[in-house]
């Protein structure tokens, strides 16, 4: 056998050999054809002005207008802010914490505290978005709220924490923390359960400690779905979740959780102005992709695993 | 012969709306008008009578979206009066019906997508979406049918001029009609209510000017009104900041035209069209405001509050004063505690006035007929019977004798049978909703308050109303209407500038920015563009006089 | 099997610091997740008043009967369990045809596909364009179709499992299946997906919740209210808070439906979140299957 350039599997092979391949993916490429770019004709109402009554092809041509005034809005700098700032903050924080947990989890013997770990955790993930806010909120409250009420058996004042601008983007990120954490680590225990057994049983006689099995086995073989993660994390910097955060607004937290979507929510809401969100959406998806290509080759030449 | 009659019903029918105290039945003159269903008829080309019932003597059949209330029917033609005003008009409705919780994607869909229903049916459609949609051409210009087919809408419009100046975009066009009301109560949005036990544990008087009722809110504050040893007490709270500001900014002349057209009215100084956040009764205001906050008058948590919480805090006897519409939507065990004003409170520079009130509008586009619907005529004249005072009485409380009647003093109501033994785990509004449709509310007919039984109506409430009442502003204005151009401009500017002043208010409010940044703000909001929302603001209000 | 070899006291200290981090974890989630059940059983007065801490408070069944009175809440259950099934099948089999082909180093093109493929989760045609193409076009309206159909790829999955493949499949194995003559799709259901299931596991858990709590397109394409999933349902019960701030509704109840759809929205997260809760377990077990048979494989 010549192990060569493409890895392990060397038997020279022509399309007509693996024409079951072909066959394989051709639903696929159905798929995304049919399901996912035949509507995207929609994106040139982005440069119209779009119409019902005329329709999306009969809508007059704009250019850039709808960009061009996005751009020029004064908060324009303020959403990009506010924006990337939750996502930056949630890559950190939120992205590595699942694939620590996993590490952790995956160390327990324990069946049956194992399952309690993961069974818990696992649940926040079903709460919807509104129970989630009113729940963090009560729990915040400074009038009934537990945290405050610690506060003030140890003599503090409370803190009035959902109108305090600095505190928006933690309360944020920590409760998706919360809800999700559980929910993410899902994929990563199910890699670690997927290592080969004998690579650990040959680092035991090795006598490496549990520690160095950790740092030698289990993280190495997370690595490539981990970045895989990143890079797709990476390529919705520009969506933050909607809902939540407009149910978390208030005019006091608002210079640092006005986003783009609540954004385009308070002008979109009035005038169902369809050509002003599409462009929004296009710049969103544009600086997206963009992200996801430097990314991806960066993960590509540094770490060896990429999408493409 | 039949022409005759026709007639005759047609001027029973105007009589009956126009003269508020009539008792002849309408199902009498529904089953005579059923008889008289002969082919020929009028001379109109859609076959179409222009009075009396039926309306069509073909049987028609219309498609409506409509939005339903969680009291009522899934089926909409499950309700009573539906199946009994199909029989009188021939025509019949297809409902398709849906939740708040969809209503606004749906009735988007249908739009963008121009895949129409033919009537718009309470759709919570914005009133910008009503000229914007109107103008494209989804919907039916308005202005000849209602003259030739609404006798009891043009008779609104005649009595009220506020809704004639209001229904029309600017270029004169009508494209849809409106939900209206009739009823002090309800038109004054939000009310001041303060808790008269409290009042008398504190010594003190039902407040006549701002300071009066500082006096009182720290009497509340300190002197433990509700006795149980704690300083727990909230003197001031309600579902918003906003809500406050309504109630308080009439004693400083802001809002003199009532709520219309939100933060807009007009200089008494100069006489024109004022941006009042941006005024200096608006820098006293949030001055006044500031104090009370500071000193603990107002609801520590006023810019998270919600009704609910507003309720909690009631419930546990902690609440001194609250606005809201009325009083038993947030106050439960204690709400015979509470108490509207004697009068509007007079500010510190003697006004004496109280603006958080609207004017007949309700909303503008409570009834659309689409560019596809077949039957305009038919479609106009079976809404229009809703506009008339039977009409209205057939939508509030159903059918003479079957589930209403009147008293021997002529107030109306349920008749004892229905409303009496409501069945446990069900509330009145689903009970009634079996036999009307009016749950839910903003239907476009004009609401009357003599048929309407909702909260608004309930005695406390209107007797706030009706103190309330002789220090409203003597204009209200109806919202105003705006060109496709100038409501893009607007918009925009709206969304920045209105999110700027909230921000801001809370934030002077709150004191984490001093007044003395006030004409910071001013610069900023002239940086930010309000000239040019002024300009846009003054050509519509021009318009607006001249109607 | 290992535990019997005295551990080193570097392990032990590792295994402590690994349970107690863990037991903090579980009980920082389970605290809140605890206060939302009793919320469900508490008096909705008590839960706005905030007195409740731990357990529920002035215990009443009603926000779970006014849950079960509804009769949609059955049929949601119905809809949302077969929308569930025939659902998470075909993304599955999908899933696992294009994963596959993807992780197959000699399929020219692969990376172009990805690109491909990729793009689509950035841009999109936009609501109402989607909308016309499904509905006039695809015939994707109001039906079981276009429930299961739109959804039947997630390229985040698609891209997960390629990588599992590319990693956790052994090149080897499937060279010696070659040599044995067996067909790429032989080889991919007999050799590959045995070994796969960790990952089919997962995939069923993230596509079945997706399934289960989406409702943004039954919201936009099903008319039919028998069609309704179980969300939608929950949707429109909980709705009544909203319409309780309109004009028009009798006094008296104004109050009790604020209150109401308060206690009734912990009761319905209990409700709608405990299939879920069971497919669960169901799904853990195959996370150990998977290292048998990984194990087995020599």
């Amino acid at each position: 056998m010549t192990s060569g350039s493409e890895g392990g599997i060397a038997l020279p092979r022509s399309i007509r050999k693996n024409w079951d391949l072909y066959l394989l993916i051709l639903p696929v490429v159905i798929y995304f054809l049919l399901i996912k770019y035949l509507p995207m004709y929609g994106i040139q109402i982005a440069f119209k002005d779009f119409s019902a009554a005329k329709g999306i092809w009969g809508s007059d041509w704009v250019g850039m207008k709808h960009f061009v005034r996005f751009f020029n809005n004064y908060q324009f700098w303020t959403l990009i802010k506010n924006t990337v700032g939750i996502s930056i903050f949630q890559i950190l924080l939120a992205f590595p914490l699942p694939i620590f947990f996993a590490l952790l989890v995956n160390e327990v013997r324990g069946k049956w505290f194992k399952k309690s770990v993961q069974s818990i955790t696992f649940m926040p993930h079903f709460l919807s978005t509104v129970v989630l806010v009113g729940t963090v909120m009560a729990f915040l409250s400074p009038s009934t709220g537990l945290v405050n009420n610690v506060i003030r058996a140890f003599g503090g004042e409370p803190i009035y924490f959902m109108t305090e601008p600095g505190m928006f983007k933690f309360i944020y990120v920590f409760s998706d923390i919360w809800q999700n954490m559980g929910f993410s680590s899902v994929l990563y225990i199910a890699v670690l359960a997927g290592i080969d057994k004998h690579l650990y049983e040959a680092a035991m006689i090795d006598g490496a400690s549990k520690l160095k099995r950790l740092i030698h086995i289990a993280i190495p073989c997370l690595i490539p779905t981990a970045i895989i993660m990143l890079i797709f994390q990476f390529g919705s910097i520009m969506d933050v979740g909607f809902e939540k955060i407009y149910l978390m607004q208030n005019d006091l937290n608002r210079t640092s959780s006005s986003v783009i979507s609540t954004y385009v929510y308070e002008i979109g809401l009035l005038g169902s102005q369809y050509s002003f969100s599409a462009a929004v959406g296009l710049f969103n998806s544009v600086i997206n992709f963009v992200l996801i290509i430097i990314v991806n080759q960066t993960a590509k030449r540094v770490g060896g695993t990429s999408l493409w | 012969m039949i022409k005759a009659f026709s007639a005759a019903s047609a001027a029973m029918l105007l009589t009956v709306s126009l003269l508020s105290a009539c008792s002849d039945n309408n199902s009498s003159s529904s089953t005579e008008a059923g008889e008289a269903t002969p082919k020929s008829g009028t001379e109109n080309a859609e076959q179409v009578s222009k009075s009396g019932f039926p309306i069509a003597n073909e049987p028609i059949s219309l498609s409506a979206m409509v939005l339903l209330s969680p009291a009522q029917p899934t089926e909409w033609n499950d309700i009573a009066v539906w199946q009994e005003y199909e029989k009188m008009t021939g025509i019949h409705i297809d409902w398709d019906e849906y939740t708040t919780a969809d209503i606004t994607e749906k009735r988007n869909l249908a739009l963008a997508s121009n895949e129409l229903p033919d009537i718009f049916y309470r759709t919570k459609m914005p009133d910008s979406d009503v000229d914007k949609y109107g103008a494209q051409g989804s919907f039916l210009k308005l202005n000849d049918l209602i003259d030739q087919y609404a006798p009891n809408f043009k008779a609104v419009m005649e009595k009220y001029p506020d809704v004639k100046k209001g229904i029309a975009t600017a270029d004169g066009s009508i494209y849809a009609l409106p939900n209206l009301t009739d009823s002090p109560s309800i038109e004054i949005t939000k009310k001041l209510f303060l808790n008269q036990d409290w009042l008398k544990r504190t010594g003190k008087k039902l407040p006549t000017t701002t300071d009066e009722l500082y006096e009182v809110l720290k009497a509340f504050r300190n002197d433990d009104p509700n006795g149980n040893g704690k300083t727990d007490e909230i003197p001031l709270t309600a579902d918003s900041l906003d809500d406050i500001m309504l109630v308080l900014k009439g004693a400083f002349g802001l809002g003199n035209k009532g709520t219309g057209n939100g933060n807009w009215d007009v200089d008494p100084d100069s006489g024109k069209l004022r941006f009042f956040p941006t005024s200096e009764s608006y820098k006293e205001l949030l001055t006044y405001l500031h104090k009370l906050y500071s000193e603990n008058l107002i609801d520590q948590e006023i810019f998270t509050n919600s009704g609910t919480n507003v309720l909690a805090k009631n419930e546990q006897n902690m609440v001194g004063s609250f606005s809201f519409a009325n009083i038993v939507a947030r106050a439960n065990t204690n709400a015979k505690d509470f108490v509207g004003l004697d009068t509007a409170l007079s500010g510190p520079n003697g006004d004496h006035l109280f603006t958080s009130a609207r004017g007949h509008f309700g909303s503008k586009g409570a009834f659309m007929i689409s560019s596809t619907n077949k039957h305009p005529e038919a479609t106009m004249r079976w809404i229009d019977y809703f506009y008339g005072e039977e009409g209205t009485r057939m939508l509030y409380l159903g059918l003479e004798g079957q589930t209403y009647q009147k008293d021997a003093s002529g107030n109306y109501d349920f008749i004892p049978e229905i409303v009496s033994n409501i069945p446990e785990g069900s509330s009145f509004d689903q009970v009634v909703s079996k036999y009307v449709p009016y749950a839910g509310g903003s239907l476009p007919t004009l609401l009357l308050e003599k048929y309407f039984k909702g909260g608004e109506t309930e005695p406390a409430a209107k007797a706030a109303a009706e103190k309330l009442g002789p220090s409203l502003p003597e204009e209200l204005w109806a919202p105003f209407s705006f060109t496709s151009e100038e409501s893009k401009e607007k918009l925009s500017l709206e969304a920045d500038i209105y999110g700027y002043v909230s921000q801001r208010t809370a934030e002077f409010v709150q004191g984490k920015a001093s007044l003395d940044e006030f004409d910071k703000y001013v610069e900023w909001l002239e940086k930010m563009g309000l000239n040019d929302l002024q300009s846009i603001y003054e050509t519509a209000y021009s318009r607006y006089t001249t109607k | 099997m290992e535990h019997a070899k005295s551990a080193s006291w570097g392990d032990r200290i590792y295994d402590i610091s690994i349970y107690t981090i863990l037991a903090i974890i579980m009980l920082g989630t389970l605290y809140p997740l605890l206060y939302i059940v009793s919320a469900s059983f508490s008096d909705p007065i008590s839960i706005v008043k905030g007195e409740l801490w731990l357990l529920p408070k002035h215990i009443t069944l009603n926000s779970y009967e006014k849950v079960f009175h509804n009769p949609d809440i059955w049929m949601g259950y119905r809809n949302s369990l077969i929308y569930l099934v025939v659902g998470t099948t075909i993304n599955i089999v999908m899933t696992t045809m294009g994963a596959y082909v993807l992780s197959r180093k000699d399929f020219k093109g692969r990376y172009v596909l990805v690109l491909f493929f990729t793009f689509t989760l950035l841009f999109n045609g936009g609501l109402i364009p989607t909308y016309l193409v499904y509905k006039n076009m695809l015939g994707l309206y109001n039906n079981l179709w276009v429930m299961v159909i739109p959804s039947a790829i997630s390229v985040w999955n698609l891209i997960i499992m390629r990588t599992y493949f590319q990693t956790a499949i052994p090149d080897e194995i499937q060279e010696a299946a070659f040599i044995d003559g067996c067909s790429n799709i032989r080889t991919l259901t007999s050799v590959v997906l045995p070994l796969s299931m960790p990952i089919i596991a997962v995939m069923t858990m993230y596509y079945g919740v997706a399934h289960w709590n989406s409702y943004f397109t039954a919201l936009i394409y099903l008319n039919d209210h028998w069609r309704l999933p179980l969300q939608m349902v929950i949707r429109n019960i909980l709705i009544q808070e909203d319409m309780s701030a309109m004009a028009g509704s009798e006094g008296e109840s104004l109050v009790e439906q604020l209150l109401m759809a308060e206690g009734m929205r912990y009761a319905v997260i209990v409700v709608s979140s405990i299939p879920m809760l069971l497919l669960y377990p169901l799904v853990q077990k195959h996370f150990v299957k998977g290292v048998m048979m990984g194990a087995v494989k020599g």
